[in-house]
């Protein structure tokens, strides 16, 4: 493990049955860098930020995640956003609040409040009286409200629409931690470019490219969009 | 753990407490219903009692398997089990709070009979106290006897929740997931029944030795009890896949 890198995975496989979802990943991801995990659907990105966040315990191969095996270690340092509402029903904005209080050492809870208080989030309303929209800001909003080291965004800009998404990464570019990584999962490559710093193309379950964005435009000579269409082309 | 248990019980204190604060008011009703003779009264305690006498058992369970179900296997799992604290306190603080839940539920049915009992000896005077100095006399001669039933009932409120969580492991586990509340039930009636012949067997082959029956018993109880944690506690580290 190199000394700037934050999550090392060796020969990491996966299989959910017969079904093999990752085949010996080997990846050396920097610390303090914005990195993008890209691939079509059902290509694996799920199932790799599963395994680094602990939610699939079983694996062949290795991972560390800031010198350590996932675990609640682990968890104490990375601040998920998963592809769906996590939050219950019941709860509202202040009950989640109290819980990310509770749980989380690296819980901000003045940067909380200002979030919610610029998104115009109703804090005693209950959950399941909010639109889908309004749930994932609040979702999005406790999430970025930890000094975590690692931010993993699983396909925080999917099913939202185009000016939505501009304001998803401006949220999260103003937001995060700047001496932690981030890692964002995504298949819309073309509105995430911009602002990635390291670049992982991930294919039927295996790594096929991880590299700094500059170098691999510079090589490559041309946009990481044209180079995912190449790679990901259809026959 | 501390801040697990109050979680716990900050998600799950409503119907239990409902249900506690329905036992303990119409025991009361009741209490004046008799102590009173006034029918109007005795007649909606009675209803009062027995609908939270009938619900009670649904009401705890449904409380039990969505702590159970919902935090851990569905979308709230995502943030559950990625909250830093080990599996181990996560399943051993949702024990602990169903276990206190059903104290508490069974206590209040314990106190509103001793009410409804003072509304007697208030109707028919000092003499229906009886029954109170019987009661007094059989722990006095027999304490032993009392404490093994008070730890055998601890033992199987143990039992019949680490049982349950099992069932709701194996059937939120891997990716045959169909009919999995009818598997459950069916997977739960099978464990009762392996769980009686068991019993009977000790019953059988201990039947004058009462005391050592109930331990056996109990130990029986408590080594179930471990091995369907365990077992509920191997079965996620292998297999959870959450959808």
């Amino acid at each position: 493990m190199s000394n700037d890198s934050l999550v090392v995975c060796n020969n990491l496989t996966k299989r959910y049955g017969d079904f093999l979802a990752l085949s010996n990943v080997c990846l050396n991801l920097p610390a303090g860098k914005i990195i993008g995990l890209l691939g079509p659907n059902g290509s694996g990105k799920t199932t790799l930020i599963k395994l680094f966040v602990n939610l699939l315990m079983q694996y062949d191969g290795s991972i560390l995640i800031n010198g350590n095996k996932p675990g609640v270690a682990t968890k104490k340092i990375i601040s998920y956003l998963p592809d769906r509402n996590f939050l219950s029903d019941k709860w509202s904005a202040k009950d989640a609040m109290a819980y990310f209080k509770d749980f989380y050492d690296d819980y901000n809870d003045e940067k909380a409040n200002r979030l919610m208080n610029e998104l115009h989030i109703d804090l005693s309303k209950r959950f399941k009286a909010l639109s889908k929209g309004t749930k994932e800001k609040v979702q999005l909003a406790l999430v970025l409200s930890r000094d975590a080291k690692l931010y993993l965004f699983d396909e925080p800009i999917a099913g939202v629409d185009p000016a939505a998404r501009d304001y998803i990464f401006k949220m999260i570019l103003d937001n995060y931690n700047k001496d932690a990584s981030v890692i964002l999962s995504t298949h819309l490559i073309s509105e995430a470019e911009e602002i990635l710093d390291h670049i992982v193309f991930i294919k039927e379950g295996r790594v096929v490219l991880s590299d700094d964005k500059q170098k691999i435009i510079e090589e490559k000579g041309k946009s990481i969009n044209d180079l995912f269409r190449e790679v990901f082309r259809y026959a | 753990m501390r801040k697990l248990l109050k979680h716990g019980f900050k998600e799950s204190w409503l119907e239990v407490v409902i249900l506690n604060a329905c036992v303990i008011v119409s025991s009361i009703v009741l209490f004046i219903g008799i102590a009173t003779a006034q029918m109007f009264l005795l007649t909606i305690g009675t209803a009062v009692f027995i609908g939270a006498l009938a619900s009670a058992g649904v009401i705890i369970l449904m409380s039990i398997s969505r702590s159970f179900h919902k935090k851990l296997f569905t979308n709230e799992g995502y943030l559950t089990l990625t909250t830093p604290v080990s599996l181990d306190k996560l399943l051993l603080s949702k024990i602990i709070v169903n276990m206190i839940w059903i104290f508490a539920t069974v206590f209040s049915f314990a106190i509103s009979i001793f009410i409804m009992y003072a509304g007697i000896i208030i109707l028919a005077g000092p003499a229906a106290s009886f029954i109170f100095g019987v009661l007094v006399e059989l722990i006095a001669q027999n304490p032993l006897s009392f404490i093994l039933g008070i730890i055998t009932f601890l033992a199987s409120v143990l039992f019949f929740l680490t049982a349950l969580l099992f069932i709701i492991v194996l059937f939120n586990t891997g990716h045959k997931k169909r009919f999995k509340i009818l598997k459950g039930i069916l997977l739960y009636y099978a464990f009762g029944i392996v769980f009686t012949m068991i019993s009977y067997a000790v019953a059988y082959f201990l039947l004058f030795y009462p005391i050592t029956r109930t331990v056996v018993t109990i130990v029986i109880m408590l080594g179930l009890s471990v091995a369907f944690y365990f077992l509920s506690r191997f079965v996620i580290m292998r297999k959870l896949e959450l959808e």
